[in-house]
């Protein structure tokens, strides 16, 4: 078995199941690109005479995960305020969506955006935008997981 | 204390601080996939810590919808080395 680049490139297995019962999950092809984003904030403290904040503090995160994509029909199926669970896979260089990879789990994920355009001489694209929320205000939507058996 | 099997587990994130993204799950998996019974573990980042469980819907509280919102899923067994074993909790096990 190859070794691990510990270099990543493309992406894969990119799905949104909706948290509907009987809803079959969307499977995104043509993806072009995928930005996850924890979204921490931060609140700053000054006061009295302060000229510079004196504390600073992640006081809140709003995760996203963005999907670039060029499957205008399954885009066509996230419609803005849909719920479920959103993955991808951000493939190893070297061996793909096998050992090295690494795949992002989002929960609670809510379609926020779904904009789509398309250029004089240029592919449809669209570029949709999931807000995780946590289910009791503490956990992290977002996880990460690999594959068992690899090196 | 209801002990039941591993449901949970925290790592403080200072134990695996060194190793890259794909190495801390790859550490993360062999220490506790099996310990917790499960084929894949999910990770979430949680300020200094993971929290590691085999379900990525797992939460650490009870959800908002529960009328046990708010309160512990697990109760936890510090192992001392920065290390805490999470137990379905008995308000857990009556849900």
């Amino acid at each position: 078995m190859p070794s691990l680049s510990k270099r990543y490139m493309n992406w894969t297995n990119v799905v949104f199941t909706p948290a509907v019962v009987g809803a079959t999950e969307i499977q995104f092809s043509g993806v072009t690109s995928v930005q996850i984003d924890p979204g921490g904030s931060l609140a700053k403290f000054s006061g009295d005479g302060d000229r510079y904040p004196t504390l600073i503090i992640n006081d809140f995160n709003e995760p996203t995960m963005t999907v670039h994509t060029a499957d205008l029909s399954a885009l066509r199926q996230c419609s803005v305020g849909a719920v479920g669970t959103i993955q991808a896979t951000l493939m190893d260089a070297r061996n793909g969506s096998g050992a090295g990879a690494i795949t992002y789990v989002m929960t609670n994920a809510v379609v926020a955006t779904n904009p789509l355009k398309g250029g004089h001489r240029q592919f449809g694209e669209s570029t949709i935008t999931f807000h995780g929320y946590s289910a009791d205000g503490t956990t992290n939507p977002l996880t990460s997981t690999i594959v068992g058996d690899t090196p | 204390m209801n002990r039941t099997s591993l449901r949970a587990v925290r790592v403080a994130s200072s134990l695996v601080a060194a190793l890259d993204s794909r190495a801390r799950l790859k550490r993360l998996h062999e220490e506790f996939a099996s310990l917790l019974g499960v084929e894949r573990i999910y990770v979430r980042q949680q300020g200094s810590e993971y929290f590691v469980t085999g379900d990525p819907n797992d939460t650490l509280l009870h959800q908002a919808h529960s009328p046990l919102s708010g309160r512990p899923r697990y109760d936890w067994d510090d192992q001392g080395n920065g290390i805490l074993h999470g137990y379905s909790s008995i308000s857990e096990s009556a849900e």
